[in-house]
């Protein structure tokens, strides 16, 4: 395969992408103009205070976003960066870069690549680096000394490969961790975590590493990202949907000085934190202790559990909106598994970190981010409510229900998806669709997940997956777990249809006395 | 670094290089050799009395090149096995940590080597990382245990409820209708002021018991009032005017007596004149005789006799002037006599004027006394009373106040009635009740439930006063939605005792609920299958349940009727069937016929002209059904629709029994009928005329008669076997005191003094026993009592003897039938059809065609009804 040549696309504006879009808000306004009046009688008082509150909260809620996006990435973060600036401007250095990179059987290209953006960044920088590498095959060390090879050996750059003796992303990482302890650290050195198939754009390290010179308790930092999509055009729309909602959350959290996550693909640390003991523990052993499935390790999630370290030794932690990192997805099988598989893992790490990084408390969270970090979890059912109140209603007046309701769905979504064109720096038409189907489908895997939480699958890296003990045991967790989760789905469409007017609700004992009563 | 090296480094879960190269530890004052070291930690030989987690404080010592480097520092105790103690600094500074780290890589690079001339080595793999963070012990695992099983218990628990509490839900959804627009009512009427005026005095409160005839209130009525005073000033004006006369009177007769007294007076003085000019008279005729025979002897000369005979003309004539004035004298006090006095040249005196005028301003006196004394009962008339026993439901106002005319002062529940249920529904929830069923009512007030039934269902009332606003109160459009309660729904108590009836206290409010008639999410689906069974049916019969199975009619072919009078039978009834083709139906809401005795009433007029629908709607089922034409049946569906549609039963008898053709003629199109809204209306009117009370005589006359035929068609229709039994019984009690004597004759019979009554009577009683089999004997003797009395007797006048009111009051406002009149047995032609039809059972041939030469358009379906009724050998 060709190695494509990745830089960042400037922001861009595609007059046939502009046609489409007018095209669908044309269509949009025909089919509300010729929507049958009748339908809205059903949706009474009930139905307008109790769903369309629900919608005012969520459009409030990503209103109170986008305006806290707006502050951080147009008032607070640029006075950062000129400080940032002034102090790197001024020989301000870090004594050492560590690059902790761990890679799987990564195609040959986006490794050279990867390399090739470290040490362009050391090069430029001139800062000395570790670059330590977690393999877990001699193909991965091959590639690496082949192309090392043909680098010009003038810089201050050590190369350490470490093999990974157990399966897993985050014993590849604790095993790099332990090597970079035990090559030592200085104050003030930094860590680069980053994904094999992550390319640092210039001045990533320019942009992040006076940070943590203005501001001691800053843990960690993470950037921004962009997708170069090896696969279908609808993919690269998927990705690039996903990073603007990114960079919108990312900038609205850290206003806070806080973030949610810290990407695995690019995120630089404090390196005297990371090599604590128990960082490392939390990222080679981090688990749960659930209920219904006993403690169980985390597969996937490596860049929660270090998000959660450092949330939980209350450390800072700021998005860099002005540095970039590429990530590099080869989509060589089907677009919509993969689609969701990655979503099945992220709202898998969500959830398994979200419950207990809301145990710390706002204090120690921040109100907001705590805040944040509630909605989470409010959101999986808030999202629901809609189509399952469009549901019962079409149940109880008719299918014309459904079609106001996709209407409904289209016209928000393309409000919405206004929003996010900005922050994707172009138009994509699919975005309203899209958007609504990342936010169903992630709704509807986060109420599987959440009763099935121990369940881990991590495609990227070999297919890994968690593993139970079949048994009277596993029977019972996996009966009990689709028990709960249908309890809970039935009382969501009950409630939803009570608020919705379809279904009546007098309380149980006057109906029960009735029924008796008979 | 100045090259680009790669390093390959083991994997290892060492955080730092271990070394075994000599270092010691001084420990509470005992040194203790390292057995390896590294920057985080060492190992040093089992020391006594330390535990797993104790921290320790010592001296960490190497030797390097023969000096002695040692820094204090803190260590934790994390690992004690037989031949050694593993310890972990803690806090280590980072000049420490940059020492030791210093000097384990300068070892391990070979930069330095141990003083024993050791040699270095790498750390070899540490054990591989536990798959399980923390192994769990036994304790642990128990733990674990219990708090699966209880969050399981809990909700599996909450699944139960959860279950159970959406179960219920929407069974209750689904199958059930809750009305809680709905308030206890019961019959009210309104006292209405026929005054304007002012409410003088109120004499009861709500809530008060009241018996027929107490005052509830009187009112000062302006008018009365106003009316009282004119007459008492019109007496005191003719008592004034009548004094005046009566002394003027007075006055004359006094001057009266004075005229007659002068009178008598010169009457005696004209007699005393006569007298003496009668005796001068006669002097000088004596004198002129003795004179005439002195001439005739010639004594005297003639000049003398002549003289002498001018001296008695002269006397003769002043005798009779004295006469004359005499008699004018005797006229005088005649006329004095009689009031007048003559005063010589005209008559004087007022006496017979003034008596004349005595005399009518008496008789005016006397009028206005009289009309005075009208006006106190009027005055008494305005306290109003109660018109029977009675509780006050409210009053509106109080002493003191204007009152209007027509205006509501008092509202009075009669002791004894029955109280019901208006319920307000929406109209999709009107669409959902069924008249009939029976459902459950709550009063909150007395948090008590009661089964109640519902009577009937008006989905128009809420609309009611729009219709009846004038349209310039009303210049707009009102908008309705869905949501609108504008139905109405009436419902009745299905079993409440007196004693509870009492505190079911008209205002209450209800909670009701009903069951639905069918699922609301499903109607479409409903409508298909509905269709499906429909067209499956197609053209089958369904049994018959008044006509019998064996009739002709539902062979499953054209009837074929051998006797040749019925071609001409089935002809009539064929061209009565087009002609209610071209007929639109006329129904109407409510039926106002019984009773009335305005003939040129629109709404008795509607109600008659309405009772022509029954009518053909049974030709037109009968014709469908001797043809097997769609569009006889399909016109029958459209009347019977529209009966449906809008009419409300109200169960009085005897306008209702006019609908009987609705019934016959349901029951022949069978399956083809089937419509909610005919069932419904069918189970509105077996509701209301379950709901009928009837008076003391209507209790035991034709209306009772009329009331259970009704009642025992409906029954049979619908289906309705208990209530059927129960209905059969009452008629079978009915039948003692309605038709209770031996000749025949009916109650009404006696009560009307009319055969009209008698067969109308008896109509009722055939149809039961058609329907029923019972009381045919007594129909018998009825029937021939009807017979005879109309053949043998037939100049008896008809209502010459009748008791009822009404039959005087129809006969004065022009009703034909109740004028007195011999009857004409030719209207008893429905009657003798319909005994003819009864099993086992001859008319005589000249009885028949007398009955065919009177049929009528209302007998025709029941001549044609003989024929077809039962297959006939």
């Amino acid at each position: 395969m060709a190695v494509p040549a990745i830089e960042r696309q400037p922001r861009c504006f595609e007059w046939p992408q502009f046609f489409k879009l007018i095209l669908l808000l044309g269509v949009l306004a025909l089919a509300i103009a010729h929507l049958p009046n009748d339908i809205w009688d059903a949706a009474n008082g009930v139905l307008a205070l109790s769903l369309g509150g629900i919608a005012a909260w969520r459009y409030c809620w990503w209103l109170t976003h986008f305006v806290r996006s707006q502050i951080y990435g147009r008032l607070v973060f640029p006075k950062l960066r000129r400080r940032a600036g002034a102090l790197w401007s001024g020989g301000w250095r870090p004594s050492m870069i560590h690059f902790m990179v761990v890679t799987f059987r990564e195609k040959p290209h986006v490794t050279e690549q990867m390399l090739d953006s470290i040490l362009q960044e050391c090069r430029t920088t001139g800062i000395p680096a570790r670059i330590f590498v977690g393999t877990g095959d001699v193909s991965d060390e091959r590639v690496i000394e082949n192309h090392l090879a043909g680098q010009p050996t003038d810089l201050p750059v050590e190369v350490i490969i470490v093999r990974q003796n157990q399966p897993g992303k985050r014993f590849a990482i604790s095993r790099v961790l332990c090597a970079i302890s035990r090559h030592g650290i200085h104050r003030g050195d930094l860590v680069v975590f980053m994904d094999g198939d992550s390319i640092l754009t210039g001045g990533v390290i320019e942009k992040c590493a006076p940070l943590f010179a203005l501001n001691p308790k800053l843990g960690a930092v993470t950037t921004n990202e962009e997708a170069v999509v090896l696969g279908p055009r609808w993919m690269q729309a998927w990705w690039d949907l996903r990073f603007a909602q990114r960079r919108l959350a990312m900038q609205s959290h850290s206003l806070s000085r806080k973030v949610l996550t810290l990407t695995g693909r690019l995120s630089i640390f404090r390196a005297e934190y990371v090599v604590d003991e128990d960082f490392i523990c939390t990222i080679e052993a981090d688990h749960l202790n659930h209920w219904l499935w006993g403690d169980f390790r985390f597969l996937s999630g490596d860049d929660k559990s270090s998000w959660f370290w450092l949330l939980r030794n209350g450390q800072d932690m700021l998005y860099v909106p002005d540095a970039f990192a590429f990530t590099i997805e080869s989509i060589d099988g089907n677009g919509y598994q993969r689609v969701q598989q990655n979503l099945l893992r992220w709202s898998g790490n969500m959830l398994r970190n979200g419950s207990r990084a809301l145990a710390l408390g706002p204090r120690r969270c921040g109100a907001f981010i705590w805040w944040c970090l509630l909605d989470q979890r409010l959101a999986i059912w808030t999202m629901l409510t809609g189509p399952v109140a469009a549901l019962s209603l079409s149940l109880a007046l008719g299918p014309a229900v459904l079609v106001a309701y996709l209407i409904w769905v289209l016209a928000t979504r393309v409000l919405l998806s206004l929003v996010l064109y900005f922050y994707a720096g172009r138009i994509y038409p699919s975005f309203p669709f899209l958007l609504y189907a990342n936010q169903l489908l992630g709704s509807i895997i986060k109420v599987h997940l959440l009763f099935h939480i121990s369940r881990q699958r991590w495609v990227n890296r070999g297919d890994q997956a968690s593993h139970h003990e079949a048994g009277r045991l596993f029977h019972f967790q996996k009966a009990m777990a689709g028990y709960v989760t249908a309890l809970y789905v039935v009382v969501l469409f009950f409630l939803t249809s009570i608020a919705a007017g379809v279904i009546e609700w007098r309380g149980v004992w006057s109906a029960a006395l009735e029924w008796l009563g008979q | 670094m100045a090259t680009l090296t790669v390093v390959h480094e083991t994997p290892s879960q060492r955080r730092s290089y271990r070394v075994s190269s000599p270092a010691e530890v001084l420990l509470s004052g005992v040194r203790y050799r390292a057995r390896d070291w590294s920057a985080g930690g060492f190992s040093i030989d089992p020391v006594e009395g330390r535990g797993l987690g104790e921290q320790l404080r010592l001296t960490f010592c190497l030797n390097f090149q023969g000096f002695e480097i040692s820094f204090p520092a803190s260590a934790e105790v994390v690992r004690i096995s037989e031949d050694s103690l593993a310890a972990k600094f803690i806090d280590l500074g980072e000049r420490e940590s940059e020492l030791l780290r210093s000097f384990t890589s300068s070892i391990i690079s070979g930069e330095m080597t141990s003083v024993g001339n050791l040699l270095t080595r790498m750390d070899s793999p540490a054990l591989p990382a536990p798959v399980t963070a923390k192994p769990e012990s036994r304790k642990t695992e128990r733990k674990q245990r219990v708090r699966r099983t209880i969050r399981a218990g809990l909700y599996l628990i909450a699944g139960v409820i959860v279950g159970g509490v959406i179960l219920l839900t929407l069974a209750d959804v689904f199958f059930r209708l809750r009305i809680d627009t709905a308030v206890i009512s019961a019959a009210l009427d309104q006292m209405v002021s026929q005054d304007v005026g002012k409410l003088a005095e109120v004499f009861v409160e709500p809530g008060n018991r009241v018996r027929a005839g107490q005052p509830l209130f009187r009112i000062e009525s302006e008018m009365v009032v106003r009316d009282l005073q004119a007459a008492r000033a019109e007496l005191e004006e003719a008592r004034i005017v009548l004094g005046e006369i009566q002394a003027r009177r007075q006055q004359e007769n006094q001057r009266l007596q004075a005229y007659q007294a002068i009178s008598r007076d010169q009457l005696e003085l004209a007699r005393a004149r006569v007298t003496a000019a009668t005796a001068e008279r006669d002097a000088g005729k004596t004198e002129f005789e003795r004179t005439r025979k002195l001439f005739e002897w010639g004594i005297i000369a003639a000049q003398l006799v002549d003289s002498q005979k001018a001296n008695l003309e002269k006397e003769e004539a002043q005798l009779r002037q004295a006469i004359a004035e005499q008699r004018i004298a005797e006229t005088s006090v005649e006329t004095a006599n009689r009031g007048s006095f003559f005063s010589g040249n005209f008559l004087v005196g007022d006496v017979p004027r003034l008596a004349v005028d005595e005399g009518a301003a008496r008789e005016r006196v006397a009028a206005a006394e009289k009309a005075l004394a009208q006006q106190f009962p009027r005055v008494a008339e305005r306290t109003y009373r109660a018109p029977y026993d009675g509780l006050v439901a409210r009053v509106f106002k109080s002493a003191g106040t204007t009152v209007d005319r027509g205006e509501a002062l008092v509202v009075l529940r009669r002791t004894g009635s029955e109280p019901y249920i208006d319920a307000y529904p929406t109209q999709e929830e009107a669409d959902r009740v069924q008249a009939g069923t029976h459902g459950t009512a709550f009063i909150p007030a007395l948090n008590q439930r009661y089964d109640v039934q519902v009577m009937s269902i008006d989905r128009t009332a809420g609309f009611l006063r729009d219709m009846q606003t004038p349209h310039l109160l009303q210049p707009q459009y009102t908008w309705r939605g869905i949501n609108d309660r504008s139905a109405y729904v009436k419902l009745a108590f299905a079993s409440v005792a007196p004693a509870e009836s009492v505190a079911l206290s008209p205002g209450l409010p209800v909670h009701l609920d009903l069951p639905k008639t069918r699922n609301p999410l499903l109607p479409a689906l409903i409508r298909v299958v509905h269709a499906e069974t429909e067209e499956k049916k197609g053209e089958a019969a369904r049994a018959p349940r008044l006509w019998p199975p064996d009739s002709p009619l539902f062979s499953g072919v054209a009837p074929r009727i051998a006797d040749p009078r019925f071609q001409s039978v089935r002809k009539a009834v064929l061209d009565a069937a087009d002609r209610a083709l071209r007929v639109p139906p006329a129904p109407v809401r409510v039926l106002s016929s019984a009773g009335a005795t305005d003939k040129s009433d629109p709404a008795f007029q509607q109600s008659r002209r309405a009772f022509d629908d029954s009518d053909h709607f049974a030709l037109l089922a009968l014709a469908g059904s001797l043809t097997g034409r769609s569009d006889y049946r399909d016109a029958a569906g459209r009347i019977v629709q529209a009966w449906a549609a809008l009419n409300q039963p109200t169960g009085q008898p005897i306008d209702e029994t006019r609908l009987e053709g609705f019934l016959w003629g349901l029951d022949l199109l069978g399956a083809r009928a089937d419509d909610p809204a005919v069932a419904a209306w069918l189970e509105r009117w077996r509701a209301a005329a379950r709901a009928w009370r009837f008076g003391p005589k209507t209790a035991y006359n034709n209306h009772k008669t009329h009331h259970l035929k009704t009642l025992l068609m409906l029954d049979k229709l619908l289906g309705r076997k208990s209530d059927y039994q129960k209905d059969l019984r009452d008629a079978e009690e009915h039948l003692k005191v309605n038709l209770p004597n031996a000749d025949g004759s009916s109650l009404d019979y006696h009560e009307r003094d009319a055969l009209h009554y008698h067969a109308f009577d008896l109509e009722a009683w055939e149809e039961i026993a058609l329907v029923t089999g019972c009381c045919d004997t007594a129909v018998d003797r009825a029937f021939g009592f009807l017979r005879s009395a109309a053949l043998d007797h037939p100049e008896h006048l008809e209502f010459s003897g009748s008791t009822a009111p009404l039959d005087r009051k129809r006969a004065a406002a022009g009703f034909e039938y109740a004028q007195p009149h011999t009857y004409d047995i030719q209207k008893a032609a429905r009657a003798i059809f319909s005994y003819a039809t009864l099993p086992g059972r001859r008319v005589d041939a000249e009885l028949y065609r007398v009955a065919e030469q009177g049929r009528q358009s209302d007998a025709l379906f029941y001549q044609a009804r003989y024929y077809l009724w039962q297959s006939r050998q």
